[in-house]
C-alpha cells in the first residue's frame, strides 16, 4: 500500500522499523489552510466509503483529514464517518484500508486527494476505493510434485522519466506444499516468472555430475520474456496461475580470478540473457583465486567479478560472457581497477548577479572515512546511467570529489561499460556542452573500457538561459497534464502541471493550468502538452514521433522570455 | 557422530562442518567398501521410492555423493574408501535427516574390513505442519502480522521452549509452518492494528523537573497536562481511542507461553491454530536518564537519546513494536506499549559518544521510568586470567547463562583480563558461567563477591555488585572409546560425559552418538574428573534434571582428563531406568 511508504514526520528508532514507519506514518499536510475568509464557523463533515466495483458500503475505513490537527476516524458498519467542528474551508481526506487503493494511488500519485468542504449545506462525501487484485497458484514439477521454495516474481512494464523499464515489483515463494500468494496488486498487466530458487533441490536433483533442476520460466511454462503472456489483472481480481515444470540438466563454471586485491570483499554474479541475476553461491578461494558456480541451466550467462579494495578505496572489475551448454572448467577472469573520470566544469557568466552561485559547503567521507568540511565549486552534478552491459545492477554513479583533500570533481571507481551521462546545473544555468574528448555526450554515451586512461568530461554552463511559460487547456476530463519541451540536441525538458485547486468560483473548473520552465538552453522546442503524466514513452522517439505534428513551435533566444499557449493531446493507449 | 549446525547442514545437504577430525587410516587405503540399505517410512515401515540419499566422507573434501532410491527404497555406494562416512537423506514431504539423527547428533557409518555398513534401515519422519489465520477484533484478516513459533522439546538435557521459526501472514491473514518435526509448538502472534495512531506529545515544560509517577491524565484536551512533577504541553496527533496495540498473543488467547495452549503434531499431520487479536489502549512511558539532571539541561544539548523494548520469550529478547520520541534532553517518549514485562534500553549518542542502560520493568500504564547506569538488576565485572597469573591472548568471550530463561549475557574481556556487563541487565537467577572464546579455554575455578558460587555456576541475589575472579584453563583433551553391549559395539547409543559436580558443572557435560561400529569421540573436554556412560534408547532422558543420571554412574567409566590428554574407553550400554 502507496501510504505505508510515506516518510515518518518524525524520526524515531525501534527495534522494528518497519512497524515503526507504519505507526508513526502521518500524513503530508495539505499546503493551503482554509480558503474561505478567516471566520470562526465550524461545521461537519460527513461521507461514506464505498466499494468502487461494488458499491457497497466499506467499513472500518481509517479516513483522516487535518484542520489545526490531524484527526482520524474509522468508517462504521455503513461505511459512514463524519468530522463534527471542521474549521469552514476545503480539507484533504486521507482514506486508508488493506486490500484497497485509492483513486489517487491507482491513478498517479499526483491525481488529486479526496478533498471536502467544510461549510453550510454541503452534501455528504462519497469516497471509492478500489480493490485489490490478487495472484496465487502453484508450481508443480516432474511427477507433478509440488517444488517447495521457489521465487515467483511479477513484472509489471513502468514509464520512468519517458523511458519504458521493467520493474521487479512483487516478490513471493512457494511454501512446502508448492503454493504462492500476491496480493496487493493494481489492475493491470503483469509476467508471472518463477524461479530459480536458491536451494540446492531446485537447482539439482543430485549433486555429483548429471544433476537436474528447474530453470527460471515465465508464465505459461516458458523460457523467455519474448514467449511469456502478460496475466491481465483486474482489480478485485483473484487469479489462478499454475507452473508445471520439468527438470533439465545443470552445469557449473569454474575457473580463476586474477589481479584482485589481497584485502577487500568480492562479489561474483552470473546474469541471464535477460539480464536477471542468478542466485548467489559461488565458491570462491581468496588464496588461489579459483571458484565455482552454482548449478545453472543450460543458456548464454555473463559472469561479472568485482572487488573493492578498503585500503585504496579502489574498485576492480572483470566480466565475461559465456554459452553454457556443459560444464566448464578453467573459465580466467582478470579483475582491472575501475576508471577516474575528471570533470572540468566551467561556467560562462554574462551576468553579474550570479558570481557565488554553485559554491556550496560539501561533508563527506574523505579517505579512511575521515570527515571533511569543504568550500567547494560544483556548478553542476554529473551522473552516469548504466546502458545495459553486467554492471547494471550498480544504477546510477554520482560524481564526487576524489579521496585527496584537493582533489578535483571526478566520477570515481567507474567499472567498464556504456553510460549515458547527465549534467544537472546547480545554479542559474543551462549546459551549452558537455564533452568527453569528440563525443557529444549530450547525444552520445559514453562507453568506459577497461584498463584504458579516462578523458576528463568538458562541460561548459552558460548563464544566459531562456524561460517559457504557458498555460496548458484541461478540457473539463483532465485535472493535470505534462509539457514537454523537446530541443532539437538533447533530452526533453518536462513540466508537471495541474489545475488550480477547486475553491467556491465557479470559473475556477474552467481554469487552464500554468507553467514555467527556466534556464532552457536558446534554441528552437517543440512543446507539446500530453494527457498522462505517468506512462508516456517520450524517450521512445517512435512513440514522441506519432504526437510531434501536434507540437507547437517556440524559438528563444538567450535571455528571451517566451510565452505559450497549449492545447491538451491525449496520448493514450 | 556429533553433526555441525544442523540447519546449515540441512540446506547444503553434506557440505556440513566436520567436528571430527578426519579419520585416516592405513585402512582408507583400501576401496571396495559398500554402503547400502533401504529407506523407510518411520512411521508405517513402507518403502520410500525417488528419495535422495546422499554420503560425505568425514574431513574429506568434496566426497559427497548422492543416488536416488529406485521403486524397492534401496540405495547403494560402491567402491568407497574405508572411513567414517555421514549419511543424509532428503525427500519431499520428509525431513531432512542423518541415519538415526537425534538432536545434533547422528549415527555415522563406518566402512572398512570386517565392518557390516549393509543392508542398513534408514527410518524417515515425515513432516508436520501447523497453519492458521489471524484475524482481528472486526473478524478481518491481519495482514503482515509476525507469527512466532515456539517449539517445547528435550535440548540439552532437559524440556526446553525455544523459537523454532517466525513467518508473516499473507493478505487472509494466513500462515503455515512447514517442515517440522513432531512434537509440541506453541504459536505467538504479534502485530500492530494497521489503523493505529499514536498520541505524541510535542514538548516539555522545560522548567519543571520530571520524577516517577504516573500519567494519569487523558491527553484528550489541549490543556497543559501533570506528566509526573511536570507539565507536558500537550499537542498531540492521532485519536486517543485509535492509540491502541495487540498485545503479544499466544494461542488461542494467552499473553504469554505459560498461559498458552501446547499444539501438539504427529508426523505427517497438519494442525490448525486460528487466532483473534484484541486491541488495549497503548501505553506511554517517560524514559529519563538519570544522568540527564534538568540542571544541566545545557549538556544535553546535541544528544541524541532513542530507546527501544524487548520483551523476553523463551530465552530470547524479542523486539516489540513501539515509537520512541525525544522530547527534552535525555528524556524519551515510548509510545505504543502494550501491558506487560519489558526491557527498556536506552541508548544516548552524544558528541559520538554512545552510551546505552537497561533496565527491565513491568509496566500496568502509563508511567514514567529512570534508568540509571547501574542497573538495580546487578553489575556483574571480573576479571579472568590463567593459573600463571597471565591474562589470555586473545582475550577471552565470558557469557553468564541463566538457567531459569537461557538467557545468554556475553561480553569479551580486555587485553588484562577485565569485563563488566553494566550495560547489560542481568536480573537475579542462577548463572552457568563459560568461555565461548577460544574454544580450548575453559573456567577452571572462579570466586566472586556479592554473590554464591558452586562449581561453576553463579547465584546472584541481586541489588548488589558482583565482581567475579575467573581462573582460566587452557587446553582440553579428548575422551574417545566404543560403546558395548553384551560385548558387542552397538550403535546409536547416547553417550554422555558427566562432570563430577553435574548440578554446578552444566558447562563441563559433552554428549555423543555412537557410530555404525559402536565408537564416539568427545574432543574439546576441559581437564577434570568425569564419568563416561552409555545409555540405549537414552535420547528421551532430561538427563540434566537432577539425580537423572545418578543411577547410570555407577555402569560407567570413570576417566580422568588432562590437557591434550587422549583417552580411550570401552562403555558398558545401559537400558533405562
Amino acid at each position: 500500500m502507496r501510504w505505508r511508504t510515506l516518510i515518518p514526520r518524525r524520526q524515531a528508532r525501534s527495534v522494528w522499523p518497519r512497524t515503526l514507519s507504519l505507526l508513526l506514518a502521518s500524513f503530508p499536510f495539505p499546503t493551503f489552510g482554509a480558503q474561505f475568509a478567516q471566520s470562526d464557523a465550524a461545521y461537519a463533515i460527513r461521507g461514506t466509503v464505498v466499494n468502487s466495483l461494488t458499491g457497497e458500503p466499506i467499513r472500518g475505513v481509517l479516513v483522516q483529514i487535518f484542520s489545526n490537527r490531524q484527526r482520524s476516524v474509522l468508517t462504521g458498519a455503513d461505511g459512514a464517518f463524519a468530522f463534527a467542528e471542521v474549521p469552514a474551508g476545503t480539507v484533504n481526506l486521507n482514506v486508508h484500508k488493506p486490500g484497497y487503493f485509492t483513486l489517487q494511488a491507482i491513478q498517479s500519485p499526483r491525481a488529486q486527494a479526496s478533498f471536502a468542504v467544510s461549510g453550510p449545506d454541503q452534501p455528504p462525501v462519497v469516497i471509492k476505493l478500489v480493490p485489490e487484485g490478487v495472484i496465487s497458484g502453484h508450481v508443480t514439477g516432474d511427477g507433478g510434485e509440488p517444488v517447495e521454495a521457489f521465487p515467483v516474481q511479477l513484472f509489471a512494464e513502468r514509464v520512468e522519466n519517458g523511458k519504458k523499464t521493467r520493474a521487479d515489483i512483487h516478490f513471493a515463494s512457494t511454501n512446502d506444499e508448492g503454493e504462492f500468494r500476491i496480493a496487493e496488486l493494481q489492475s493491470g498487466k503483469y509476467f508471472v516468472f518463477a524461479g530459480p530458487g536458491s536451494r540446492p533441490e531446485n537447482f539439482a536433483r543430485g549433486l555429483q555430475a548429471g544433476a537436474r533442476g528447474y530453470a527460471g520460466t515465465f508464465y505459461p511454462d516458458v523460457p523467455d520474456i519474448a514467449a511469456a503472456n502478460r496475466v491481465e489483472v483486474a482489480a478485485g481480481q483473484r487469479l489462478e496461475i499454475n507452473f508445471n515444470l520439468r527438470s533439465q540438466p545443470f552445469h557449473r563454471i569454474g575457473g580463476a580470478l586474477s589481479g584482485y586485491p589481497e584485502k577487500g570483499g568480492i562479489s561474483l554474479q552470473v546474469t541471464n540473457a535477460a539480464g536477471q541475476q542468478m542466485p548467489a553461491g559461488f565458491r570462491f578461494d581468496h588464496r588461489d583465486g579459483t571458484f565455482q558456480s552454482v548449478w545453472l541451466p543450460a543458456g548464454r550467462y555473463t559472469l561479472t567479478a568485482e572487488m573493492h579494495d578498503p585500503d585504496g578505496q579502489l574498485g576492480y572489475f572483470a566480466s565475461q560472457s559465456v554459452n553454457l551448454s556443459s560444464d566448464i572448467a578453467g573459465m580466467h577472469l582478470h579483475v582491472l581497477p575501475g576508471l577516474n573520470i575528471p570533470i572540468n566544469a566551467r561556467v560562462e557568466r554574462t551576468r553579474t548577479d550570479s558570481e557565488t552561485q554553485g559554491t556550496q559547503t560539501l561533508t563527506f567521507a574523505g579517505r579512511r572515512g575521515k570527515i571533511v568540511h569543504r568550500q567547494v565549486s560544483m556548478p553542476a552534478s554529473v551522473i552516469l546511467t548504466h546502458q545495459d552491459g553486467p554492471f547494471g545492477q550498480r544504477g546510477q554513479i554520482n560524481a564526487q570529489f576524489g579521496p585527496a583533500e584537493d582533489a578535483p570533481l571526478e566520477l570515481s571507481n567507474v567499472p567498464p561499460g556504456v553510460y549515458s551521462v547527465q549534467v544537472i546545473p546547480n545554479g542559474p544555468w543551462y549546459v551549452q556542452s558537455a564533452r568527453s574528448g569528440s563525443l557529444n555526450l549530450l547525444e552520445q554515451n559514453l562507453t568506459v573500457a577497461p584498463g584504458s586512461a579516462a578523458e576528463p568530461i568538458e562541460i561548459v554552463l552558460r548563464d544566459d538561459f531562456a524561460q517559457l511559460e504557458g498555460s496548458v487547456a484541461l478540457g473539463p476530463d483532465n485535472d493535470s497534464a505534462m509539457v514537454l519541451a523537446i530541443p532539437e540536441i538533447g533530452q526533453p525538458q518536462t513540466r508537471n502541471v495541474e489545475r488550480a485547486r477547486p475553491s467556491p468560483s465557479p470559473d475556477s473548473a474552467r481554469a487552464p493550468a500554468i507553467f514555467e520552465m527556466g534556464q532552457l538552453a536558446p534554441g528552437t522546442y517543440r512543446v507539446l502538452a500530453v494527457d498522462r503524466a505517468d506512462d508516456f514513452e517520450y524517450g521512445n522517439p517512435e512513440v514522441l514521433q506519432k504526437y510531434l505534428g501536434k507540437a507547437r513551435e517556440i524559438s528563444l533566444g538567450p535571455n528571451q522570455q517566451g510565452k505559450i499557449e497549449l492545447e491538451l493531446v491525449h496520448v493514450g493507449e | 557422530m556429533a553433526l555441525g549446525v544442523i540447519l546449515c547442514l540441512a540446506m547444503t545437504a553434506g557440505g556440513w562442518q566436520q567436528q571430527a577430525p578426519p579419520v585416516v587410516t592405513e585402512a582408507s587405503q583400501q576401496r571396495g567398501f559398500r554402503i547400502s540399505g533401504t529407506v523407510v517410512d518411520a512411521m508405517s515401515g513402507a518403502v520410500l521410492t525417488h528419495t535422495l540419499v546422499s554420503i560425505n566422507a568425514q574431513g574429506v573434501r568434496d566426497s559427497n555423493q548422492s543416488v536416488e532410491t529406485g521403486e524397492d527404497g534401496r540405495f547403494v555406494f560402491e567402491n568407497l574408501a574405508a572411513g567414517q562416512y555421514g549419511l543424509f537423506a532428503r525427500r519431499r514431504g520428509y525431513l531432512q535427516q542423518f541415519y538415526k539423527q537425534h538432536e545434533q547428533f547422528s549415527t555415522a557409518i563406518i566402512v572398512g574390513p570386517e565392518l557390516n555398513s549393509e543392508n542398513l534401515r534408514f527410518e524417515m519422519r515425515p513432516q508436520a505442519s501447523i497453519s492458521g489465520q489471524v484475524l482481528d477484533e472486526m473478524n478481518e484478516p491481519v495482514r503482515n502480522a509476525q507469527v512466532m513459533l515456539f517449539r517445547r522439546a528435550l535440548a540439552l538435557g532437559r524440556r526446553q521452549n525455544w523459537q523454532q521459526g517466525s513467518a508473516q501472514t499473507d493478505d487472509l491473514g494466513r500462515f503455515r509452518f512447514g517442515y517440522l518435526d513432531p512434537g509440541t509448538y506453541f504459536v505467538a502472534v504479534s502485530a500492530q492494528p494497521w489503523y493505529a495512531q499514536r498520541v505524541m506529545h510535542n514538548g516539555l515544560n522545560r522548567t519543571e523537573t520530571i520524577g516517577e509517577g504516573s500519567i494519569s491524565s487523558s491527553y484528550s484536551t489541549s490543556a497543559p497536562q501533570s506528566f509526573g512533577r511536570s507539565n507536558v504541553e500537550e499537542i498531540t496527533t492521532g485519536e486517543p481511542e485509535l492509540d491502541v496495540v495487540y498485545p503479544i498473543t499466544f494461542f488461542p488467547n494467552a499473553p504469554d507461553i505459560a498461559g498458552a495452549e501446547p499444539i501438539t503434531v504427529r508426523a505427517g499431520d497438519g494442525e490448525t491454530a486460528d487466532l483473534q487479536l484484541q486491541p488495549v489502549p497503548a501505553l506511554h512511558v517517560l524514559v529519563r536518564t538519570s544522568a540527564a539532571a534538568p540542571a544541566s539541561e545545557e549538556s544535553g544539548e546535541g544528544e541524541n537519546v532513542y530507546a527501544s523494548a524487548t520483551v523476553l520469550v523463551a530465552g530470547t529478547q524479542l523486539g516489540v513494536p513501539m515509537s520512541s520520541q525525544q522530547i527534552s534532553p535525555g528524556v524519551v517518549e515510548i509510545s505504543g506499549l502494550p501491558p506487560g514485562r519489558f526491557n527498556l534500553r536506552l541508548n544516548s549518542n552524544k558528541n559520538g559518544e554512545m552510551t546505552s542502560r537497561m533496565q527491565n520493568v513491568q509496566i500496568a500504564g502509563d508511567t514514567a521510568v529512570t534508568l540509571s547506569e547501574a542497573d538495580s538488576s546487578g553489575t556483574v565485572s571480573g576479571v579472568a586470567k590463567l593459573e600463571s597469573g597471565a591474562a589470555l591472548n586473545p582475550s577471552p568471550m565470558i557469557v553468564l547463562r541463566a538457567r531459569a530463561s537461557d538467557e545468554q549475557f556475553t561480553t569479551q574481556a580486555d587485553g588484562n583480563g577485565e569485563f563488566n556487563l553494566k550495560e547489560q541487565a542481568v536480573p537475579p537467577g542462577t548463572y552457568d558461567v563459560l568461555v565461548a572464546q577460544p574454544a580450548a579455554v575453559a573456567v577452571k575455578s572462579m570466586s566472586a563477591t556479592g554473590a554464591k558460587v558452586s562449581g561453576r555456576s553463579l547465584e546472584i541475589p541481586g541489588g548488589q555488585e558482583v565482581r567475579l575472579k575467573l581462573t582460566l584453563s587452557q587446553g582440553t583433551g579428548r575422551v574417545a572409546g566404543v560403546a558395548l553391549k553384551d560385548g558387542k559395539p552397538m550403535d546409536g547409543v547416547m553417550i554422555v560425559l558427566v562432570p563430577e559436580v553435574p548440578e554446578h558443572d552444566l558447562v563441563l557435560f559433552r554428549r555423543d552418538q555412537s557410530d555404525s561400529d559402536g565408537s564416539f569421540a568427545l574432543p574439546g573436554v576441559h581437564p577434570g574428573k568425569y564419568t563416561v556412560v552409555a545409555i540405549e534408547n537414552g535420547w528421551e532422558l532430561e538427563w540434566l534434571t537432577p539425580g537423572a543420571l545418578e543411577k547410570y554412574l555407577a555402569g560407567g567409566e570413570v576417566v580422568r582428563v588432562t590437557a591434550n590428554a587422549k583417552i580411550d574407553v570401552k562403555v558398558k550400554v545401559q537400558q533405562p531406568q
